[in-house]
């Protein structure tokens, strides 16, 4: 009855930080192989690659959220950043065949607020990480088209705490943290065309899901009185999943010119998985809990665009549009969820034989979301957020 | 070397700027406006509350100093300072253990505390204890008046303009004593609650009285003894009273808040002991019977206690419906020692069927009148019978989940009667809804988890 932990989930925390160029050009390259990141974007567009690329990164991520809850006093996520990082490379094995290897952490999630915070009890801190292994292969077809796919290995682990309405003499809350991990698998696969300036590329990556079977969950500051009666352990296990949606992405590349070449993509996000987070305490049943989450499949609009500024340099801009998975009534602020506008800018710098260096910056608004009947843990108030990442890459072309 | 935003600027000040450029906007918080809260027709410069323990902000059976800062009135006169409140004065206690008082055996005492404990069936459990009382809670303050938080624990509707309610002791009331201007030494009448509080020329109350009107009688089992103080209000003398007093407040066309009373059953006091709790294997039914007089008989598993009837003598088994008071020790019944044909529970620890309709019919009476002189005087009303009886399906803020049963997350303070400081948070938000839909005023709620819930040991 006092846990409703609900795990964070990938949320909208779905993180479109997977490359410099993806990142730049607000997340708009699936009609494009531009380097070994399109394993990821789009496993047929490996074939489209003309050379080996060797891409290896990490953006930093910087959410900061203010919440005014209808009491008054506007509280701000505490200072938290998260990194990511990515590793592609490609190698043409023949004519028809190319290999690619995609290591990257495409769902993310870090927020933490004021251990005292008037939202204490429904969350503290919520963190998810995740790693996909992705191996693949993509094979031409002809000159035109080209097929890719690969299987994904994936790991997570997450952390949650949040305090337990059950107060101390000293006027003290009860604490509970949940750490766990779990392994899932899935597949990437795509199509890619090409027709004269026009790219188009279709991708599909599967829904995973992250058993964890072993979690760890701690409670402290207990009242000794609940313990000793058996109402709360010190540490049990607790078993949950967590699931990472499919994500289905349409892209259409086009050369503009010699020099500028342009993107639009189109995601789709098959959030509607996640309808409620459920903890099972084996050997403490009555702490057993279900969240709902209710999440809607959600969908994104992205452009971006690429110029050849001087022959070592590339510049690029984008901008993207995201809708929120959450829906009304279950706003959760370890997922301060809402419609976002996207704006990346970045380029790429040719250094000597075959290195370049890559910078990026995306500002991520979300809209100002006000929930008037949180029907979870009735937490209501304004949030809004922003997101700042600022990413580093290299790429060795060879 | 460039890194992107400005490419004419020679390598090293463009990744200077770059990074310049990113910290300046990553350290922009976003911001939100807090509402402008204006008081709508209210004007809360003077905010009287008057009442009983309830508005003193009286919990864990004692006038505490956390009790009063948590008192739902100070919680009101904080959220009115958002607006055009003014100071809100309470007859604050020393902090410590409090200042209680037992109108029925007529001691002090201070508050409770949950302890642990070791209970008779050798388990790991909690009881109350009962702390000392600090004898200097109990002296007058009067001369420090007026105050404006005018709740006083035990004031019946009709001791509000009473002249011996402020001789404290046995005649009038400890509490009011405490901060009566004048105590009666020299005339023997002493001042009034309500003329006390007129020296504060009031321009907003809340008033929250009758609960006391019945609960004593409810506390004696029904069984007032003699002690006039333990007998139910008469509805005449009820309503009578809140037109005296509601005029007496309105004088001025002076705005405010009344509300009803709540049922005593939607106190933990009298439902956290079920009527049939007496439960039993096969034999131990069987060798009961063995034992009982006719019409007593018992069955494996769940049974209803025995009692006394009033008078004595005599005994039978509990009917649905009726009440036990928590007075009665929870040890006593877990291993057997009350509540048997050998060991039946006193009458004065029962509200039978005519007890319970005798309260409850009052308590009908006195909330119609107090929601009919609310809709005369075009005065906000809060129906707080309906409000409690909505907290048994559990209430949830932000996260903290409670209930209105006994201990746990409950709303309710040891005492079971009055709430805690997180109850009473929960029904100063009640009252700021009602003063909103009626005034106009656009007053947030508190955070109710500010406030402090059960203490467990």
């Amino acid at each position: 009855m006092f846990l409703f932990p609900l795990l964070l989930k990938a949320g909208g925390y779905q993180i479109n930080t997977q490359s410099q160029k993806g990142l730049s050009m607000g997340g708009s390259v699936t009609g494009l192989a531009m380097d070994a990141s399109v394993t990821f974007y789009n496993p047929a567009g490996l074939s489209m690659l003309d050379s080996n690329y060797f891409n290896v990164g990490a953006c930093l991520l910087m959410p900061k959220t203010a919440f005014l809850g209808p009491y008054g006093g506007t509280e701000q996520l505490s200072a938290k950043s998260f990194s990511t990082f990515y590793l592609y490379g490609n190698y043409i094995l023949n004519s028809k065949m190319t290999f690619g290897l995609s290591v990257n952490t495409p769902f993310g999630l870090g927020t933490k607020w004021e251990d005292n915070w008037s939202g204490r009890y429904v969350t503290q801190e919520a963190r998810l990480s995740t790693l996909f292994i992705q191996p693949t292969l993509a094979y031409k077809i002809n000159e035109r088209f080209s097929v890719g796919v690969g299987p994904v290995i994936v790991t997570g682990n997450t952390k949650f705490r949040k305090a337990l309405n059950v107060l101390n003499q000293d006027g003290t809350d009860g604490q509970l943290e949940l750490k766990g991990g779990g392994n899932g698998f899935g597949f990437n696969a795509g199509v890619f065309a090409r027709f004269g300036k026009t790219s188009v590329g279709v991708s599909y990556r599967s829904v995973v899901e992250l058993d964890i079977e072993n979690g760890e969950a701690v409670f402290s500051n207990i009242p000794s009185s609940l313990i000793s009666n058996g109402s709360f352990p010190n540490n049990t296990k607790y078993k949950s999943s967590i699931t990472l949606p499919s994500v289905i992405s349409l892209g259409v590349g086009r050369v503009m010119s010699e020099k500028l070449t342009a993107n639009l993509d189109f995601n789709f996000t098959g959030w509607s998985v996640v309808d409620s987070f459920i903890f099972i305490y084996p050997d403490y049943p009555d702490l057993n809990a279900s969240s709902a989450r209710k999440l809607k499949n959600s969908f994104a609009i992205r452009l971006g665009a690429q110029y050849q500024y001087s022959e070592r340099m590339q510049l690029r801009g984008g901008i993207g549009y995201d809708q929120s998975p959450v829906p009304d009534g279950y706003v959760n602020p370890e997922m301060p969820e809402a419609d976002k506008v996207v704006i990346g800018v970045g380029c790429t710098y040719k250094l000597k034989k075959g290195w370049s260096v890559e910078g990026s910056f995306a500002f991520e608004d979300l809209r100002e979301r006000k929930e008037e009947r949180n029907k979870q843990e009735n937490i209501n108030g304004t949030y809004k957020s922003y997101i700042y990442v600022l990413g580093l890459g290299l790429q060795y072309q060879f | 070397m460039c890194w992107g935003l400005d490419c004419n600027i020679n390598s090293k000040s463009g990744i200077g700027m770059f990074l310049a450029l990113c910290i300046f906007f990553a350290g922009c918080k976003p911001n939100l406006d807090e509402p402008k809260y204006t008081s709508g027709e209210a004007d809360f410069t003077s905010y009287l509350a008057i009442g009983n323990g309830f508005t003193a902000g009286y919990m864990d059976n004692a006038l505490t100093l956390e009790g009063q800062l948590q008192s739902f009135p100070n919680l009101l006169a904080n959220q009115f300072r958002l607006a055009n409140g003014g100071a809100f004065k309470q007859p604050l206690v020393n902090s410590g253990n409090g200042f209680g008082y037992d109108f029925i055996t007529q001691t002090s005492s201070g508050k409770l505390v949950l302890v642990n404990a070791i209970n008779c069936a050798n388990q790991n459990d909690v009881d109350l204890k009962t702390l000392s009382v600090n004898d200097d809670d109990k002296k007058w303050i009067g001369n420090q008046g007026p105050f404006n938080n005018m709740g006083f624990a035990g004031a019946k509707s009709f001791n509000l303009y009473s002249q011996l309610f402020g001789k404290g002791g046995v005649t009038g009331n400890p509490f009011f004593y405490r901060v009566a201007s004048d105590t009666g030494a020299s005339s023997g009448l002493s001042s009034t609650v309500l003329g006390d509080a007129a020296k504060l020329d009031p321009t907003f109350f809340t008033l929250w009285i009758g609960g006391s009107d019945v609960l004593w009688y409810a506390l004696a089992g029904g069984e007032p003894n003699g002690n006039q103080f333990n007998t139910i209000t008469p509805t005449s003398q009820f309503d009578a009273a809140i037109d005296t007093i509601v005029s007496e407040l309105t004088s001025n066309d002076t705005e405010g808040l009344i509300a009803n009373i709540p049922d005593i059953e939607d106190f933990p006091f009298f439902s956290t002991i079920p009527y049939n709790g007496l439960i039993l294997t096969q034999s131990q039914a069987d060798s009961l019977n063995l034992l009982s007089p006719p019409g007593i008989s018992f069955q494996a598993g769940a049974n209803p206690y025995v009692v006394s009837n009033q008078g004595g003598g005599t005994i039978r088994q509990m009917k649905k419906g009726e009440l036990l008071l928590s007075s009665i020790k929870r040890d006593s019944l877990l291993c057997f020692e009350k509540g048997t044909p050998q060991r039946p529970i006193e009458s004065f620890k029962v509200l039978d069927s005519a007890e319970v309709l005798n309260i409850r019919n009052a308590i009908q009476s006195y909330n119609a009148k107090l929601r009919s002189v609310a809709i005369a005087k075009g005065l906000a009303y809060s129906d707080m019978n309906a409000f409690f009886k909505s907290l048994s399906k559990g209430y949830v803020f932000n996260g903290a989940h409670f209930s209105s049963a006994y201990l746990k997350s409950s709303v309710f303070s040891l005492d079971g009667v009055h709430p805690n400081g997180r109850g009473y948070a929960i029904i100063a938000n009640e009252f700021i809804r009602s003063i909103n839909a009626k005034y106009g005023s656009n007053l947030p709620p508190v955070d109710v988890n500010a406030s402090t819930g059960v203490l467990n040991p």
